[in-house]
């Protein structure tokens, strides 16, 4: 067998990790200067994979027990820690998806650049090779650069450093675990493409892990599907997102918002039959009604010591069954307002009415307290580590409901299950649950105050995409069975575009352009607005 | 992917498993300061002399009669030990209950009250408090309750001390509570439950000060090592509890003179003292280990 077109070979690799089995008979190429994208759920295992592959296994605990992986022909599972000295970093580099916490936070960017250049690179001129460095990964003014502290630069600029970082050993392999993931739209093209003109500039090749699809077909030309530990479909890019083979990747397109006509419920997949399936959603009543829910009027809000505000004063109305977007990158003051919206928060300018009634006046005991509920982005921080969801929602529900004792707790396990937790997560604690279980205790929490309008923040950018189909699902069956309100706040311009009617984008606390979702996202008048869509990576319609 | 890794179980489900988790160490915490506790609460029923008895010749070196030897009027150290054990473990364990409780609801109310200038008073008497030096109190309430007669189950010594314990620790959980409750009160459950409409006093008391409390536990056991600490070194300022009383520090006292000839009276009490502190050490550290 030649060796000389593939520079990484794993064969039926295996992998045992804590007791367990996490990666089971994967096998995959990558060929010199060629990428691969391998791209799979939250446990699919593909971190498990990169770790085989920059010898950071042991680390954690894991042990190859099957398979092999090669470089170059070199044996990278049985390979020594003098061996691997001699690999990382000038063979094979990481870039870290967290940049801030990989960076040293007390040492200037020229201190880390020439330490990691004196390690690998050793008799290289360190500044001249620095300043080379940054230009490579298309860093302004690089000669300031050095002297700044990494918390002194923005995400985007991070990312690009841990890049040039990666290639100061000028390796032939670079690993990037989910490079972008915590980077805005905008920013996240730029990294994607920096990647693809560096690999066409050194020939390196490339290992790309991602949990999104769409991302994959900026950057690669060949994907590999990872479910459960195991590889269940790899092939061209094109191939895969085009026409899968595979149910599994077929689910994972079909439960993409963007693929599905607006409003409809979105494609999820059987965990025990396999078979994709799209629930049936409740016909939309939409009683008109005159007077809105909530009116914002003049809500604006500064800060404390702050030169801006982080919300310019702006008016919003929300009336019964409304699907209100608020879409921005960090920063914009999307999730400010969603929070002075709910009363969370009181606005420094202006006021909110609930039903005429401003926040300042709701008291705890006020029953348009319970109007308006909110959904939370981290799942887990928006649950009491302590309490089970059977306590948390029967809480609220005494409350509001007027029942007590056993009544209440059963009540919870009603509504629980309405929203589709599982009976047996119901008493555990939210530790043990799953990031969409969470989210679904998040909603019944919400949903036993008898809302009118539900405020989401955010509310699946930190699930995986099947667990965010079920949760839009959710959310839409709601709207139509409660005639609630929805006021989604989101950068996913998919996911504002499906759920709502209308949509506010924000940039730098000020609304730059509202409108009808599916005009602003087809024709947008704003250029940050055109912006924004042309950096959304999607997939094509397709068959 | 998570990376944390997980260490084996090696307790099988149960009571014991809840009580001790994956720590070895929390165990032999639990082993040692339990076998402490029960000799405390044994060797004086089980013993044939009382603390006080003259059992035989001054001075007696360790042996199989008298485990720890005999001090300089021939009194048993060995049951002077674990008898003066429980007026120190009890009388440390009361005053930081005592603390714990005062100091927690305090500080948690300060933490998350909407009343800004209800926080600033409470925490500038803690800084009060806190900088106040304790000897001094302690030296000064001697005088004042004085140090001649038993009050109760305590003996003569022991409640001005206890008094002074209780005016000063309160202040360090108030302090500890309140920089958890401050940090508790913006996180998204807390905001959930207010955007819910539950009552103030029971967020604070189901969503607020169950998160508190772990690192309070963690400190109070620490803590209850240095009042025993406390307690022991207070005969050597003529403070404490009292002769004839056995007591710890007093017990180590009392052999000061006779290091050189008789070092079993200071150092099988001062052991067993360390002992305590270790153990209790082990429990503490285990509960803030944040590795699941």
């Amino acid at each position: 067998m030649s060796t000389s077109d593939n520079l990484v070979e794993v064969r039926n690799l295996g992998v045992l990790l804590a007791g367990r089995q996490v990666i089971r008979d994967v096998s995959f190429d990558i060929p010199r200067g060629g990428a691969l994208a391998l791209v799979g759920e939250s446990g699919s295992g593909k971190t498990v994979t990169a770790r085989v592959l920059t010898g950071l296994l042991s680390r954690i605990g894991g042990k190859v027990n099957s398979g092999t992986a090669t470089f170059d022909s070199q044996d990278l599972v049985n390979a020594n820690s003098r061996e691997w000295r001699k690999l990382r970093g000038r063979m094979v580099a990481l870039v870290p998806q967290a940049s801030l916490s990989s960076l040293d936070p007390v040492m200037r960017i020229g201190g880390q650049l020439a330490e990691t250049i004196s390690e690998l690179d050793p008799g290289a001129d360190i500044r001249l090779r620095s300043l080379e460095l940054l230009d490579q990964v298309r860093l302004p003014r690089p000669a300031a650069l050095l002297e700044n502290y990494p918390h002194e630069l923005s995400g985007g600029m991070r990312q690009r450093l841990m890049i040039a970082l990666a290639l100061a050993g000028r390796p032939e392999l670079i690993v990037a675990d989910e490079p972008t993931t915590a980077l805005d739209v905008t920013v996240q093209k730029d990294v994607l493409k920096l990647l693809g003109d560096l690999r066409k500039e050194t020939g390196m090749s490339l290992l790309m892990i991602a949990h999104d699809l769409a991302v994959v077909g900026m950057v690669s030309e060949s994907v590999a599907v990872m479910r459960g530990g195991e590889l269940v479909e790899k092939g061209a890019t094109d191939k895969v997102l085009g026409d899968p083979d595979h149910s599994y990747t077929k689910a994972l397109l079909a439960a993409r918002p963007e693929l599905a006509p607006v409003g409809t419920p979105l494609a999820v997949l059987d965990r025990e039959t396999g078979q994709l399936h799209r629930p049936e959603l409740p016909v939309l009543l939409r009683p008109r009604q005159p007077e809105p829910i909530i009116r914002a009027e003049g809500v604006g809000m500064t800060y404390h010591n702050a030169k801006a505000p982080a919300v310019h004063p702006l008016d919003i109305d929300i009336s019964a069954g409304a699907a209100i977007g608020i879409v921005g990158e960090s920063g914009s003051g999307k999730s400010t307002l969603g929070r002075i919206l709910v009363g969370a928060q009181l606005p420094t300018d202006g006021t909110v009415l609930v039903k005429g009634k401003s926040w300042q006046d709701v008291r705890a005991n006020d029953p348009l307290r319970g109007a308006v509920q909110m959904i939370f982005q981290d799942p887990y921080g928006a649950l009491t580590p302590w309490r089970t969801p059977r306590q948390i929602v029967a809480e609220v529900i005494a409350r509001w409901q007027g029942l007590h004792g056993r009544a209440t707790l059963e009540a919870a396990g009603d509504l629980l299950d309405d929203v589709g937790l599982p009976l047996q997560a119901m008493d555990r604690r939210p530790g043990g649950l799953s990031g969409g279980q969470c989210q679904r205790v998040g909603i019944a929490r919400a949903l036993a105050c008898q809302p009118q309008v539900l405020v989401a923040d955010e509310p699946t950018s930190s699930l995986d995409i099947s667990a965010q189909a079920q949760i839009l699902n959710l959310l839409m069956r709601l709207r139509a069975e409660r005639n609630l309100a929805l006021v989604i706040v989101s950068h996913d311009l998919a996911v504002i575009r499906h759920m709502t009617d209308e949509a506010l984008v924000m940039q730098h606390g000020q609304i730059v352009e509202r409108g009808p979702s599916s005009r602003i996202f087809s024709s947008p008048d704003n250029d940050y607005t055109r912006q924004l869509v042309s950096s959304t990576p999607t997939l094509r319609r397709t068959a | 992917m998570t990376t944390a890794t997980l260490p084996r179980p090696f307790l099988a489900q149960g009571w014991l498993r809840a009580l001790v988790g994956t720590h070895v160490s929390r165990l032999v915490g639990i082993v040692m300061f339990g076998t402490i506790v029960a000799m405390c609460v044994l060797v004086p029923i089980l013993s044939p002399y009382s603390p006080n008895d003259f059992v035989n010749m001054p001075f007696m070196a360790p042996s199989w009669a008298h485990p720890f030897g005999t001090d300089s009027v021939g009194r048993d150290i060995f049951v002077r030990t674990f008898a003066g054990g429980s007026v120190d473990l009890i009388a440390a364990a009361f005053t930081t209950g005592f603390a714990v409780i005062v100091g927690t609801t305090l500080g948690t109310l300060a933490g998350a009250t909407k009343h800004r200038w209800a926080d600033t008073i409470l925490m500038r008497i803690v800084d009060a408090v806190i900088a106040f030096p304790l000897i001094i109190l302690l030296l000064a309430l001697v005088v004042a309750v004085g140090s001649d007669k038993p009050w109760g189950f305590a003996p003569a010594g022991l409640p001005a001390a206890l008094i002074a314990l209780m005016c000063v620790q309160w202040a360090v959980y108030a302090r500890l509570a309140r920089g958890q409750a401050l940090a508790l009160r913006n996180a998204d459950f807390v905001v959930a439950s207010r955007v819910a409409g539950l009552n103030p006093f029971s967020i604070v008391m189901r969503h607020i000060t169950p998160g508190v409390s772990r690192i309070t536990l963690a400190y109070a056991i620490g803590d209850v090592v240095l009042v025993v600490v406390i307690l022991a070194s207070l005969p050597f300022l003529g403070a404490g509890v009292q002769p004839p009383a056995p007591e710890w520090g007093s017990i180590m006292y009392e052999g000061r003179g006779f290091l050189r000839n008789a070092w079993w009276i200071t150092v099988m009490p001062g052991a067993v003292l360390a002992l305590t502190g270790l153990s209790l050490s082990f429990i503490a550290d285990s509960l803030l280990d944040n590795r699941r």
